[in-house]
């Protein structure tokens, strides 16, 4: 099935996939370096970025009980930041797929994999560039963590490398043509703007849930 | 720091509940009966939640400023983006040129 899959995404997408799990990889590293620092015992990194497999909540949580925070709330605010897969799933609603390959498809939804399943043209290659980036970075996102566990303070930062950049950088060239619509640019912009100018007094996540309220945006008659 | 039990009953909520909002989005979306301007708002709704979330991951570290050496990264990565130029070239210049600004001592 997977041969399958990587035949039907187109060889520049796909080699973009592998590097984005390649930038996955190394960020896990230093998350699973990170939890060893903050005292963690090594299997709750590698258990978290299993099941939860949502990057930027996983950090929150940990480091919000490193801090001496409640794990409760650190598990509250995880979820607020994850609430944008709400929306997401209803948009790649025909891309998990059904039965039991669905239950899987909902789980490695994550901003990567919508945003490569959304930018294909046909349906096909739609829902093979979501599972390919998907299974991707849900192989590649806890083994990272274990080897970070083990091995992670040998690494350089993910920041020395400019990793940081490149998250947002896939997300917006593969958002650039859907933005050259018109309508759809002015909600997004809209939408953004609302988001960057709440993000310093919100709690994490809020802000860019807050985005959704841009599709009220619309061309003036 | 709380105890062993605590934390992964937590986690377990984060998991489940992670698990749980991914799986209900695309319930939702499968039962809604979409007519076609329905659909083109769910699919700015995409678009303008990745273009929330690429903006403010390029401009903020939690609720601070990134840094030029991010935000100078991403911007190069726009521009050949917008160019068109293959999506491995705006990836590695994103990390090139992000990487290079802080060897400067620019951050």
């Amino acid at each position: 099935m997977l041969r399958e899959i990587i035949s039907l995404v187109e060889s520049d997408i796909k080699k973009a996939i592998l590097l984005v799990c390649l930038a996955v990889g190394v960020v896990a590293i230093s998350y699973g370096s990170l939890a060893m620092a903050y005292g963690f015992p090594l299997w709750l990194p590698v258990i978290a970025s299993l099941f939860v497999l949502a990057g930027a909540s996983e950090f929150m949580f940990i480091g919000i009980i490193a801090g001496g925070g409640n794990p409760f709330a650190a598990a509250m605010a995880g979820l607020l930041v994850n609430a944008r897969h709400i929306p997401f799933g209803v948009a790649v609603r025909e891309l998990v797929g059904n039965k039991l390959s669905g239950l899987i498809g909902c789980h490695i939804m994550n901003d990567e994999s919508v945003v490569f399943g959304l930018a294909q043209k046909t349906p096909e290659a739609r829902r093979a560039a979501y599972w390919l980036c998907g299974i991707g970075v849900a192989i590649v996102w806890p083994l990272g963590t274990l080897l970070g566990t083990v091995v992670g303070g040998l690494l350089p930062a993910p920041e020395v490398i400019g990793l940081d950049a490149v998250f947002p950088a896939i997300l917006l060239a593969l958002v650039i043509p859907a933005l050259r619509n018109h309508t759809t640019r002015i909600r997004a912009l809209a939408g953004a703007t609302l988001a960057l100018v709440t993000t310093p007094f919100t709690p994490a996540g809020l802000p860019v849930l807050l985005s959704l309220l841009g599709l009220l945006a619309r061309k003036k008659k | 720091m709380s105890d062993t039990l605590t934390i992964v009953s937590a986690l377990a909520l984060l998991a489940i509940g992670t698990y749980l909002m991914r799986f209900s989005g695309v319930k939702l979306g499968k039962r809604l009966a979409l007519s076609e301007s329905t659909q083109q708002l769910l699919n700015d709704g995409a678009t303008t939640l990745l273009f929330a979330v690429a903006l403010s991951t390029a401009l903020f570290s939690a609720d601070h400023f990134a840094g030029y050496a991010r935000v100078s990264g991403v911007a190069v990565a726009f521009l050949l983006a917008y160019k068109k130029v293959p999506l491995i070239v705006v990836i590695i210049a994103a990390a090139a040129v992000t990487a290079l600004l802080r060897l400067l001592g620019i951050h």
